[in-house]
């Protein structure tokens, strides 16, 4: 059934094509937005769409769910846009999308921007949707292959995002300006989890979600000369309730205050010194409930930050950027009250942090940069049982002192090799060394838990991409991307774990004629995670090892078949090959008729097949006719 | 005490002479000897195409703005004084598309840089600075000359804007798992400060900061860590545009969490031999569930 719909796809694809080249005439063609909906327009015009979806699904409709937030067999949906600009220059922009489907009050978003150049600025958005689980999605694995399948999660576990946010901003007078503003993100509803316990083939539990972040900001800037400043200060208040099904319940309250200040003086027009100032205090008390453990919690992190910074243009075409930064943070912590502690953390850690970079366009036609950054953090922590550690009522105990220090060094070229063809390449080296030693003192004489010693990871990433505009009306651009990582474990010889990653794409577009143009891209990604001298494991044991490749090709064609039809084909497939093998597939066709000056029609057909020969497969055809006006 | 105020004043005495003798995008470019700022309105009278092009933009002339060190009008922010370009009959110097296209990144920011303060402090340390990709490449719709690309005023969602240069993303966010950029339920701006941003007040650092400002529920401060959240970032384990593995992973399976705690006693680790854990294709974080922090158990355990 797959290939006979393929093949009358591909059949009515090439008709299409045929069609279109007998009339292709002037007109140019559509960007590509494969993603877009039916009828949704790029530009400042105004313009409102109304569309009607109709869904036909097949299969496990709890993974298409997560996949494409679909469940309603019929939905109405919406785009639209006003856009008002008067002679005095204000200006006034509402946005917005939204679709009944799914909870009551349906999803979408809403943006409400205005302002008046060079006065003010004030934005308003708000934005609600739904996010569908399948609750199986952790299961990809062979071991679980259907049939049987497992006990499906009834119903689809949905968790609801929303966010709210205003901000405005305000040019006092040239040189100083005034911002603020609020936001809220609230997260209501229940989403899967990765934890099964290793119980066969139970699915995994799920995590439940009642929260809401609030955060309120303010700030300014001022210029003087050349001396430039700003500064904001900020208060962000996290509460709510979580829970992971009923072994683990959360309530959280956590408060964040923070502030920052920033100055950039322009000594010279070759120099120019920037600095900033950052501090924090985070207190955070949740209560948790977790088997018999009944527990509050008390904790709190101050951290400060300081930036300096030096730009330089010795030469024109050549600067070289100097800055340095310092970080301190220090966190202490307590589970219990103060005459019951269970177990308390007092935390230390500063790091450094030094850049520079030279950057240089002296060679014909070429850029080329060159940086490096070194830096370093020390961590001396120590957890108690029975006390906060130092107060002498403490038990056992356990104390990290680590030290960590990276480098940093990277190499980035672009050149234009002619005319129509421009040369990308980047190479960039990474060493990070941790000297980690734990001491205890407990009454068993064994370590209190886990702790890993020193040990090293190199990386290296070389990147090259090619921008070529062969012949006119034709773009092709290559790329490639290759990962190597080593991680070592000094503390146990001949423990060495590797990370290698090979990625290419390629993008191509091809403007046939006038009316039409035909558009592809290709990608292809492999990672291998591999560890020397792992050995074999059981076949119900996951691997110690991980193999993934993926590729990924999504050719299509847009066509203006003139008197204000036009049609556009997309196909898309991602197979991946890693655990399980699957095949993702989606095809999409698309056909406005602009029947008045203003009015358009639309009607589009996309459809989406997922391949994992398990219980979660799914075929969907989503059938979408939509009216819509420019005014 | 009193040498530490006075020194205190003494340095805020000169960065307020230093910062007080001026300077501005012209002079850094090199002024034209002799001349002068004469008012766009002078400009209009033979560029009147680009009069209209700015009718309705922040740096329409109707607005009467100026450059807040030199005082140029919106023209001449850009393209210099031009006295002498005026009283030459449009042959005298001036900085024309020639001059401008050919300055580096660096100068080219400072042109608008000039006007929009604000962005000063923390354009030199974003992803774009230095980079070809100057103002004018993103903001088309308000700079005359400007890149190819369409402004992010035109699309209805902020991310499909960025995509249209970073196509690897765009194809991250079709994958089976990732941020719903494309469905317009999160942006780029989201996560990136694309004008740069200042250090994160977020103790955790920078890049986890991007993260945690949505999901605060990791952010801690736990009581037990776990050094791939807290001593190196979210990237560690997770590739947040999108992945073909749930919860956004970079990988699917034990070998996420053996790349640093393989032993060669596998099963054994850290003393706990885990084998009777790991049948029926059990996963590290099948227990060990609290991976982003613990205030309760120091393995992580739930």
């Amino acid at each position: 059934m797959k290939n006979l719909h393929l093949s009358m796809l591909t059949a009515a694809a090439v008709a299409l094509l045929a069609a279109g080249a007998a009339v292709a005439g002037e007109l140019p063609a559509q960007a590509d937005r494969i993603w877009s909906v039916p009828g949704d327009h790029v530009g400042l015009f105004s313009h409102a769409t109304l569309t009607l979806d109709a869904l036909d699904s097949y299969g496990y409709s709890a993974k298409a769910a997560e996949d494409w937030q679909l469940t309603e067999k019929f939905r109405f949906s919406s785009v639209f846009a006003w856009n008002r600009n008067w002679d005095s220059g204000r200006w006034l922009t509402l946005r917005g999308a939204g679709e009944d489907g799914g909870r009551p009050g349906g999803a979408g978003s809403l943006g409400l921007w205005g302002g008046s150049p060079g006065k003010f600025r004030t934005s308003v958005t708000y934005r609600s949707f739904d996010h569908y689980y399948d609750g199986t999605s952790e299961m990809r694995s062979a071991v679980f292959a259907a049939p049987p399948s497992p006990p499906a999660l009834t119903p689809t576990p949905v968790m609801n995002w929303n966010r709210f946010e205003a901000a405005s901003s305000h040019r006092v007078w040239n040189g100083f300006g005034l911002e603020g503003g609020v936001a809220f993100t609230r997260r209501d509803g229940i989403k899967g989890s990765l934890l099964r316990s290793g119980a066969g083939s139970a699915v995994p539990a799920q995590k439940h979600f009642g929260t809401l972040d609030r955060r309120v900001w303010a700030g300014g800037d001022y210029a003087y000369g050349k001396l430039a400043t700003d500064w904001e200060v900020s208060y962000q208040k996290s509460e709510g309730d979580r829970a992971l099904g009923t072994r683990h319940l959360t309530t959280d309250d956590r408060t964040l205050w923070s502030g920052r200040v920033g100055g950039a003086l322009e000594v010279s027009p070759a120099l120019r010194l920037v600095g900033q100032a950052i501090g924090s205090y985070l207190e955070s008390n949740p209560h948790e409930t977790q088997g018999l453990a009944d527990r509050d919690i008390t904790s709190d992190a101050v951290s400060g930050t300081g930036r300096v910074g030096a730009l330089w243009t010795p030469a024109r075409g050549t600067r070289l950027d100097l800055s340095a930064a310092v970080r301190n943070q220090n966190v202490d912590g307590q589970v219990g009250p103060d005459n019951a502690v269970v177990h308390a953390v007092d935390r230390d850690r500063t790091s450094q942090d030094y850049h520079a970079a030279l950057s240089t366009t002296r060679l014909p036609s070429t850029r080329l940069q060159m940086s490096y950054r070194y830096r370093t953090s020390d961590l001396e922590e120590t957890t108690a049982q029975d006390g906060v550690p130092g107060s002498g009522t403490e038990g056992d105990l356990q104390s990290t002192d680590q030290q960590r220090t990276s480098q940093e060094a990277s190499l980035r070229a672009r050149t234009r090799l002619g005319h129509n063809v421009t040369l990308k390449a980047k190479a960039q080296w990474r060493q990070e060394e941790i000297d980690s030693a734990d001491t205890w003192d407990t009454a068993g004489g064994d370590a209190w838990f886990y702790w890993m010693g020193d040990r090293k990871r190199d990386k290296l990433v070389w990147e090259v991409c090619l921008n070529t505009r062969p012949v006119p009306g034709v773009s092709l651009d290559l790329g490639h991307q290759t990962i190597a990582q080593t991680f070592e474990r000094e503390d146990i010889p001949g423990v060495e774990t590797t990370w290698d990653a090979v990625r290419g794409f390629a993008v191509a577009t091809w403007a046939v004629a006038p009316r039409l143009t035909l558009l592809g891209s290709f990608s292809m990604g492999q990672e291998q995670y591999g560890i020397d001298g792992a050995p074999a494991v059981a076949s119900d044991v996951s691997p110690l090892v991980y193999d993934a490749t993926t590729v990924r090709y999504a050719p299509g064609a847009v066509l203006d078949l003139g008197r204000g039809w036009s049609c556009e084909g997309h196909y898309e497939a991602v197979r991946t090959t890693d655990s399980v093998e699957n095949d993702l597939d989606r095809w999409s066709a698309r056909t406005s008729w602009r029947f008045a000056e203003k009015l358009t029609m639309t009607a589009s057909y996309r459809r989406c097949e997922f391949d994992e020969n398990r219980w979660d497969d799914y075929i969907f055809d989503l059938y979408s006719l939509s009216v819509g006006g420019v005014f | 005490m009193m040498r530490l105020l006075l020194l205190i004043a003494g340095l805020l005495t000169l960065l307020a002479v230093v910062a007080a003798a001026g300077g501005g995008f012209a002079e850094r470019v090199g002024m034209p000897t002799g001349a002068a700022y004469v008012g766009s309105q002078a400009c209009l009278d033979c560029h009147d195409d680009a009069g209209t092009f700015y009718q309705h933009t922040p740096h329409s002339v109707d607005l009467a703005l100026s450059a807040p060190v030199s005082g140029a009008s919106a023209c001449e922010a850009c393209h210099g004084p031009g006295s002498l370009h005026v009283e030459a009959g449009g042959e005298g110097p001036i900085f024309g598309k020639a001059v401008l296209s050919a300055l580096d990144a660096e100068d080219r920011a400072e042109m608008c840089l000039q006007c929009h303060q604000d962005k000063r402090a923390t354009w030199s340390g974003s992803p774009h600075a230095g980079s070809p990709t100057d103002c004018a490449a993103c903001h088309t719709d308000v700079v005359h000359g400007g890149g190819e690309a369409l402004a992010p005023s035109a699309f209805r969602i902020a991310g499909e804007f960025c995509l249209q240069c970073h196509a690897a993303q765009a194809a991250d966010f079709r994958l089976p798992f990732r941020h719903r950029v494309l469905e317009g339920e999160v942006s780029c701006q989201d996560c990136h400060a694309v004008h740069g941003a200042a250090p994160a007040a977020d103790p955790l650092g920078d890049l986890n900061a991007a993260c945690l400002n949505c999901h605060t529920e990791m952010a801690g401060p736990f009581l037990f860590e776990h050094e791939a959240v807290s001593a190196e970032d979210c990237t560690a384990c997770h590739r947040p545009h999108g992945s073909i593995n749930d919860k956004l992973l970079t990988q699917d399976g034990n070998s996420l969490c053996l790349q640093c705690h393989y032993e060669p006693g596998y099963p054994t680790i850290g003393d706990v031999d885990h084998g009777g854990f790991l049948s029926s294709e059990a996963r590290c974080y099948d227990c060990h569930h609290e991976i982003h922090g613990s205030n309760l158990n120091s393995t992580f355990l739930d």
